[in-house]
């Protein structure tokens, strides 16, 4: 009787825990949180590290000179960079040749690009007081497993690299070298999905002086450079949104393949192009995604950056560091939505995203 | 297609002296750059080459001798009564020239209207192509983790 009486307790206790569990369970996936992330064993110094740089939050002047390299064969290109405490920027490239003396001077209002062969200078809004930075470092958590380790001395600097990986172990991830005072990036290398280590830009030389002239941000072009001026990008809210304004209806899928979330949606301020354009990001990678309806049978074509495709009439275009195979994946994403609007699914708003 | 090096025009105006290696370094580089990823003015590259071959392969015309010209004269207006029984024969010769020349205006006609439209086809191309490079650059500068940034204020080199 009393054996019976223990197992009926041990059978009730036995219930309850796991009716908690379920009770849990249900909680967090209604809240929307991956249950890997609660899990995973991150690491707080290198996502302190990761999110301060995410914020631009460097606490100095930033005064550098970084080499990028290039797609294969396509060599580098060598950069001096000029950032100032709160936020304005110059960057300017100092080799190869053929590419020397471009740049681009953001003041926090607008950003010029100056292109000195051409005698051309591109004029756009600033993109530093776009404020994205907390959705990214929410989708890191979900999408992300982040770690970290002593680095290298990078240019009289120690560093703290920084590994984050996806949990789409076909995206890899990124290791980044972070100065370890200021949360600058000193380096970063792309980790593809197979495990392989490509250099992606990394220091040659760094100094955080106190003091940067205003006159380093402002740009004055002899009169003979052409000045072309564009007007802030339209912003959209919803594919119907788009549609009243480019004509045609784009393809804006309620999810999107490996985490990646819509940050904004536009339109292209443009006489001659009338796209929409999409940023999306898996808080990590950013990719740019443009739908036009062609007028002519302009050739573009796919790329080492972009993938290109047609969805019913409308152009498709994917553009980001992000593997070709991968980037294929996220168009089909928009194919099958825009099969769902033309069978008059209900189509997605940012709101929904 | 390299929106900010040289659109089409300005490369196929010079692919001429870029054949003969007369350009300088940097208008070298950028026709080169754009020839790498322009397939139309490729194929007007090649076709260029293939009509500058073909000239180098004619033989060598040997000039005529001292005098020939007057000597020549001299023969024809002594011959006049052959030259109008000839004169048929001028006149077919004339009209299968006629002929040629209205086929080569056709064509000549043809060919222009379609590279009208490959040329519409073309500035749309530039246009987009611009379009995306620009706001590239705007998004490469969002943040201090993106490197690309320097890569897109430079050509177009789809990394």
């Amino acid at each position: 009787m009393t054996k019976l009486t223990a197992l009926k307790q041990r059978v009730a206790t036995i219930s309850v825990l796991g009716l908690v569990l379920l009770w849990v369970s249900g909680c967090v996936l209604a809240a929307g949180i991956d249950p890997v992330t609660l899990v995973a064993v991150q690491d707080s110094k290198g996502k302190s590290l990761l999110y301060r740089s995410i914020r631009s939050d460097h606490g100095s002047n930033v005064v550098g000179i970084f080499k990028q390299i290039l797609s294969k064969g396509g060599g580098s290109l060598t950069v001096k960079i000029q950032r100032s405490i709160d936020g304005k920027l110059r960057d300017t490239i100092v080799a190869p040749l053929r590419e020397q003396g471009q740049e681009t001077i953001d003041d926090q209002k607008r950003m010029s690009t100056v292109l000195p062969c051409e005698k051309m200078v591109l004029v756009q809004p600033s993109t530093r007081n776009v404020q994205d930075s907390e959705l990214r470092i929410t989708l890191l958590e979900r999408n992300y497993l982040v770690s970290s380790e002593k680095g290298p001395v990078l240019s009289g600097r120690p560093t703290v690299v920084v590994k984050a990986m996806s949990k789409s172990p076909e995206l890899g991830g990124v290791r980044i070298a972070f100065d370890e005072a200021s949360a600058f990036p000193l380096r970063k290398e792309i980790i593809s999905g197979d495990g392989e280590i490509r250099l992606d830009w990394e220091v040659i030389s760094i100094s955080f002086p106190k003091t940067l002239d205003e006159s380093v941000f402002r740009f004055n072009p002899s009169a003979d450079f052409e000045t072309i001026n564009y007007s802030s990008p339209v912003k959209i809210r919803s594919a119907k949104e788009a549609f009243s304004v480019l004509g045609f209806m784009p393809s804006v899928p309620t999810r999107l393949p490996f985490g990646f979330a819509v940050q904004s949606m536009s339109t292209t301020d443009s006489k001659e192009w009338k796209a929409l354009n999409m940023r999306i990001t898996d808080g990590m990678k950013r990719l740019t995604v443009y739908q036009w309806k062609p007028k002519s049978n302009e050739s573009i074509r796919s790329g080492q950056s972009r993938s290109v495709d047609m969805i019913g009439g409308i152009k498709i275009m994917v553009v980001g560091d992000l593997d070709e195979s991968m980037r294929q994946i996220i168009i089909e994403a928009f194919q099958r939505q825009a099969r769902l609007n033309a069978e008059d699914r209900p189509v997605a708003s940012l709101d929904g995203i | 297609m390299n929106a900010f090096g040289m659109n089409c025009r300005c490369v196929q105006s010079k692919l001429s002296a870029y054949c003969d290696g007369e350009l300088r370094g940097t208008e070298s580089l950028q026709v080169r750059d754009h020839l790498s990823r322009c397939d139309v003015c490729m194929a007007e590259l090649e076709a260029l080459r293939e009509v500058t071959s073909h000239l180098q392969q004619l033989s060598q015309v040997p000039a005529p001798p001292l005098g020939a010209e007057e000597r020549a004269v001299t023969r024809i207006r002594s011959a006049s009564g052959v030259a109008v029984r000839r004169f048929p024969q001028i006149a077919l010769a004339g009209l299968v020239f006629g002929a040629v020349l209205g086929v080569i205006v056709l064509s000549l006609f043809n060919s222009s209207l379609s590279s009208g439209s490959s040329s519409t086809a073309n500035r749309e191309r530039d246009a987009v192509e611009r379009e995306i490079q620009r706001d590239q650059i705007a998004v490469g500068h969002l943040d201090s983790l993106d490197g690309s940034a320097f890569a897109h204020t430079a050509s177009f080199t789809e990394r």
